[in-house]
C-alpha cells in the first residue's frame, strides 16, 4: 500500500473544528478503511502545530514539546493514509513547512515517483468578506481590546508590521499559504476547498471536505459536537468592553473558561437575531479587488479546486451594515442581560462544586485529626511545645533546626 | 543564469554558500558581482536568517564555533507571531500578494533577534543538561542530591521561617542568601514564625523599578521595558514595587507592629539579624540593560523547550552567570529610567515615603532612602537597545565554553 499523508493546513474559520471533530470521533471506522487519524486527544494536532511552529499559546506550549515529531513518526509508521488537520498550520513559515514535509517522508529533491510518502495538502478557503470580521471576532475572544476600525487599519497597512496584521495575513493569504506548503508538490496533490456562501446546506461543505480528504465511501457519524460559533455585532462589542474593563484583573487561565467558553460560546453565541458582523462599505472594494487577485493566482497554480473559486469573491456590500464600534446601545444592553444570566448560572454551578469540595475537605480533616491522636505524634508535639515555652528550649530548637539545615547541600 | 534584472535564486544560493564559508559581503554587493550556486534545500533561507549569519561572520569569522552556528541559523525558525520569514529582493519574483521581498541589510536588528534568541534558548537548555550530567550544578547533579535539596528546601520553607517581601529582585537575592545559609523561610503568602517580623525590603524607587522589571524578565513573559513602565493604570506604581500596598496587606495579616520596613539595602543585615559581613552577599547581581532585555526575549523560546518553573531556574541559574561573565570583557551600562519618567518617579517615591511614615511601621533605616537622589558618581542607566542585545546574543552563541562554566551570579557580586 502507498504511504499517503493528507495535510489539512487551514485556513481558520472554514469549518475546520467540525471536520476535526468528525475525524476524531470516527477514528475506528477510519482505521477500518485504512485511514489513520493519529490523535489521543482532540487537540493533539493543535499541539503538534504549536510545536512545529514554535508558537507560545497561553501556557499550552509546555504540553506541545515534541508533539510534531511524535505525530510525524506515527504517520511514517502507517502503511496507508494518515490525515493531519489543523488550521493554524496555515501560519507555518517556509523553514517550518520544509521541516514538516521532510519529517513526513517528502524529499524536496526527489521526483514524484520516488517519494517515500505521497503528501497531499488541503487548504480550505473562505471569502474575505466573512474572514475579515471573523478574524477580528477571534481576536476579541482572545482578550483583544482593539476596535474593528483599528483592526481594519492594521490589516490594510502595507507594512503589515503589527502583530494583528502579521497573524492575519499569515493565516489568510491563500496564494502565499499554497506557495509555502505546496510549491514543490504536483498541483494535483494540492486541494483547494472553497466554503460555499452563507445559507448553503452544511452537507455541501462536508461533501467537499470528504472528497479532498479521501473519505468518500467511508461510513462516518457526522453528528459532531464541536464548532466555533460566531457572535453578532452587539455581542462582540460587549466582549470587547469586558476585555477593556477586566483584562488587567482576569488571569488568562480564568479568561478562557469564563469569558470565551461560558460567556461567548455558550451564552452569547445562542443569540442569533442580532446583526451579523460584516465588512464596512468603505473597505469592501479593497478586499474585493484582493479576492480577484487571489482567484487568479490560485487558477494559475493549476491546483485541484473542490467547489467554486468564484465563491472567494464573497457577498456584495450589505446595505444594513451595523458598525461594532458604534453598536445600538439597547442591543448591547440586551446582550449584557443574557451575559449576566449566563454568568450567574455558571456561578451557581461553581458554588455547588465549592460546597461539594468543602464537604470533601472536612472529611479529610476529620481523618487527619484521627491520625494526630496517635501516641507517638502527641509525644513529639508535647516535647516541641515544652521547649518553645522557655528561652533555653527555644535555643535548643533553633540549634536543632540550623543543624538540619547545615547537614544538607545548598542550592 | 537569469537575464539581467530578473530574479535569480541561483545567485542567492551562491550568497548562501559564501556566507557559509565566512563571507561578510552584503546581498546588494553580491548581486552585482557574486557567483551563482545550486540549491541545497527546498527553500532559500529567509532574509533574517542570512543577515544574522552575515552579522555572525562580521563578529568573528575565525571563531571555531562559527561554522556549526551558521548551519543552526540557516535551519532555525523564530519563535512566536512576530515578523514572518522574509524573502530576499532579487531572488524571488515580485508578486501582488505576500510580504514584499527585502534587502537583508535593511532589516531592523530586532528582526534578527527572533532567530538569535531561539538559538540562545536552545544553548541554555543544552548547557543545563550538560551541567546536570556532569554534576557541575549541584542542584540537579544526581537523583539523590536533587531529592536531598528539595527536601531541605521544603524544610527551610516550612511554616515557622521568616517572610521577606518587597522589591522583587532584592527580595529574591535575600531569600536566596537566607536559604543558602540554612535559615528557614516562610513559603509565599505565609507570615512565618510568630514573633518574627515580615521584612519588607526596598530601596530607592528608580532602582526598585529597574529590579522589578529585571525580576520579571528573569521569570519569563515580561513586556518591553517601555511598555511595562507605561502599563500601570493611571500613574500608579507597578504592584511589585508598591511597598505601601505590600506593607498594608501584611499588616492586615500579622498586625502593623510585625511589619518591618527595610528601605536601605546597606542596613539589611540588621533588619534580618545577620552578621554585618553578609551585606555584600545581599546585593542583587548586576545585569546590563541589554542583558535584561535578552533574558526577556529568550524566555519565550525557552518556554517552548522547558516547563515554566524550569524556565525561571534556567534564566536565573544558567543565563544570569553567562551574562555576568560577558560583562567582564564587554562592560555595558545598566538599565535606567527614561528621562520622561524621572519626575513621575520622584513624585511617587515621595508619596510612598510619606504614606509609610504615616503608617508608623517599625523601620530599620530612613524611609527617605526610597526617594531617588541624584548621584553624580553613579553611571546613568540606559534603555535596552536592539543592536546591543543582538551583539550580546551573537557573542553568547559564538562562545566556545558551555555557559555553566562561568562563575555564579553570587560570585559576580562578591
Amino acid at each position: 500500500m502507498t504511504r499517503r499523508v493528507v495535510l489539512h493546513v487551514g485556513t481558520p474559520k472554514t469549518g475546520t473544528s467540525y471536520v476535526q471533530d468528525v475525524l476524531f470521533r470516527n477514528r475506528e471506522p477510519l482505521a477500518e478503511a485504512g485511514i489513520r487519524y493519529p490523535a489521543e486527544r482532540f487537540d493533539a494536532h493543535f499541539l503538534a502545530a504549536l510545536d512545529l511552529m514554535n508558537l507560545p499559546w497561553g501556557g499550552l506550549e509546555a504540553e506541545a514539546i515534541g508533539a510534531w515529531d511524535r505525530l510525524a513518526a506515527q504517520a511514517r509508521s502507517h502503511d496507508g493514509t494518515t490525515i493531519i488537520s489543523h488550521e493554524i498550520l496555515a501560519h507555518a513559515s517556509p523553514t517550518q513547512t520544509g521541516r514538516a514535509l521532510e519529517s513526513l517522508g517528502h524529499r524536496w529533491d526527489a521526483a514524484p515517483g520516488e517519494q517515500e510518502t505521497e503528501v497531499h495538502v488541503v487548504v480550505s478557503v473562505r471569502d474575505l468578506v466573512r474572514q475579515v470580521p471573523a478574524e477580528w471576532q477571534e481576536n476579541v475572544k482572545h482578550r483583544a481590546t482593539l476596535s474593528y476600525g483599528e483592526f481594519l487599519a492594521q490589516v490594510r497597512d502595507p507594512e503589515r508590521r503589527s502583530r494583528v496584521a502579521s497573524w492575519f495575513w499569515a493565516v489568510q493569504e491563500i496564494p502565499a499559504i499554497l506557495e509555502r506548503w505546496a510549491h514543490d508538490l504536483p498541483p494535483e496533490h494540492v486541494h483547494v476547498v472553497t466554503v460555499p456562501p452563507s445559507g448553503t446546506a452544511p452537507e455541501v461543505l462536508w461533501g467537499r471536505f470528504s472528497r479532498a480528504l479521501g473519505l468518500d465511501g467511508v461510513d462516518l457519524d457526522l453528528d459532531a459536537t464541536r464548532a466555533n460559533p460566531s457572535l453578532g455585532v452587539p455581542e462582540t462589542a460587549l466582549i470587547r468592553r469586558i476585555n477593556r474593563a477586566a483584562n488587567d484583573r482576569l488571569a488568562p487561565p480564568d479568561y478562557r473558561p469564563l469569558i470565551r467558553e461560558t460567556l461567548a460560546h455558550r451564552t452569547l453565541a445562542e443569540r442569533r437575531d442580532s446583526p451579523r458582523l460584516a465588512l464596512p462599505p468603505d473597505a469592501h472594494p479593497w478586499f474585493a479587488d484582493l479576492a480577484q487577485a487571489w482567484i487568479a493566482a490560485v487558477e494559475e497554480g493549476g491546483y485541484d479546486v473542490i467547489g467554486d473559486l468564484q465563491e472567494l469573491a464573497g457577498a456584495p456590500e450589505r446595505p444594513d451594515y451595523a458598525d461594532p464600534d458604534d453598536p445600538d446601545p439597547s442591543q448591547v444592553a440586551d446582550a449584557a442581560v443574557d451575559a449576566i444570566s449566563g454568568l450567574a448560572l455558571e456561578a451557581a454551578r461553581l458554588r455547588a462544586e465549592e460546597h461539594r469540595l468543602h464537604e470533601e475537605l472536612a472529611e479529610a480533616r476529620r481523618a487527619l485529626e484521627r491520625a494526630y491522636l496517635r501516641p507517638s505524634y502527641r509525644l513529639r508535639e508535647k516535647i516541641v511545645q515544652t521547649l518553645e515555652r522557655s528561652r533555653p528550649g527555644r535555643v535548643v530548637m533553633g540549634g536543632y533546626r540550623r543543624l538540619r539545615g547545615r547537614n544538607s547541600s545548598s542550592a | 543564469m537569469a537575464p539581467p534584472g530578473a530574479p535569480d535564486p541561483g545567485l542567492a544560493w551562491g550568497w548562501v554558500a559564501a556566507l557559509r564559508a565566512g563571507s561578510t559581503v552584503p546581498w546588494a554587493r553580491w548581486r552585482e558581482s557574486g557567483a551563482a550556486a545550486p540549491a541545497t534545500a527546498r527553500d532559500l533561507p529567509s532574509a533574517q536568517q542570512l543577515e544574522l549569519v552575515r552579522r555572525i561572520n562580521l563578529a568573528d569569522a575565525a571563531a571555531p564555533t562559527r561554522a556549526g552556528l551558521v548551519e543552526r541559523v540557516i535551519t532555525a525558525s523564530a519563535t512566536g507571531r512576530g515578523l514572518p520569514e522574509r524573502s530576499i529582493v532579487g531572488a524571488v519574483p515580485e508578486r501582488t500578494w505576500g510580504w514584499a521581498p527585502v534587502d537583508p541589510a535593511d532589516l531592523h536588528d530586532s528582526d534578527l533577534l527572533g532567530v538569535a534568541a531561539t538559538l540562545v534558548a536552545q544553548d541554555l537548555v543544552a548547557a543545563d543538561l550538560a551541567a546536570r550530567s556532569s554534576g557541575r550544578q549541584r542542584s540537579v547533579s544526581a537523583p539523590g542530591v536533587a531529592v536531598a535539596r528539595r527536601a531541605r528546601h521544603r524544610m527551610l520553607r516550612r511554616r515557622g521561617g521568616r517572610q521577606v517581601v518587597g522589591d522583587p529582585w532584592l527580595a529574591w537575592t535575600v531569600r536566596d542568601e537566607l536559604l543558602r545559609t540554612g535559615r528557614p523561610l516562610a513559603p509565599p503568602g505565609d507570615p512565618g514564625r510568630e514573633g518574627r517580623p515580615v521584612v519588607v525590603v526596598g530601596q530607592d524607587l528608580a532602582t526598585m523599578l529597574v529590579g522589578a522589571w529585571t525580576a520579571r524578565a528573569f521569570d519569563g513573559g515580561a513586556p518591553s521595558w517601555e511598555r511595562w513602565l507605561g502599563s500601570g493604570p493611571g500613574s500608579a506604581v507597578p504592584r511589585p514595587v508598591d511597598l505601601v500596598r505590600s506593607a498594608r496587606r501584611w499588616s492586615e495579616v500579622v498586625g502593623a507592629e510585625r511589619v518591618l520596613l527595610a528601605p536601605d539595602p546597606t542596613l539589611l543585615p540588621i533588619a534580618l539579624n545577620l552578621p554585618a559581613r553578609a551585606r555584600r552577599r545581599l546585593a542583587p547581581p548586576y545585569v546590563s540593560a541589554d542583558g535584561v532585555d535578552l533574558a526577556r526575549r529568550v524566555s519565550a523560546p525557552l518556554g517552548l523547550l522547558v516547563e515554566r518553573g524550569e524556565r525561571r531556574r534556567i534564566l536565573r541559574r544558567v543565563l544570569l552567570p553567562v551574562l555576568g561573565a560577558d560583562l567582564v570583557r564587554h562592560p555595558a551600562p545598566g538599565l535606567g529610567l527614561p528621562d520622561s519618567r524621572q519626575a513621575w518617579v520622584a513624585r511617587r517615591a515621595q508619596r510612598m515615603r510619606d504614606d509609610l511614615v504615616g503608617a508608623r511601621y517599625p523601620v530599620v533605616g530612613d524611609l527617605q532612602a526610597l526617594v531617588p537622589e541624584h548621584d553624580r558618581h553613579r553611571p546613568p542607566g540606559v534603555v535596552p537597545d536592539a543592536s546591543g542585545v543582538l551583539g550580546l546574543s551573537v557573542r553568547l552563541l559564538l562562545a566556545p565554553q558551555s555557559p555553566t562554566s562561568h562563575p555564579s551570579p553570587k560570585e559576580m557580586t562578591r
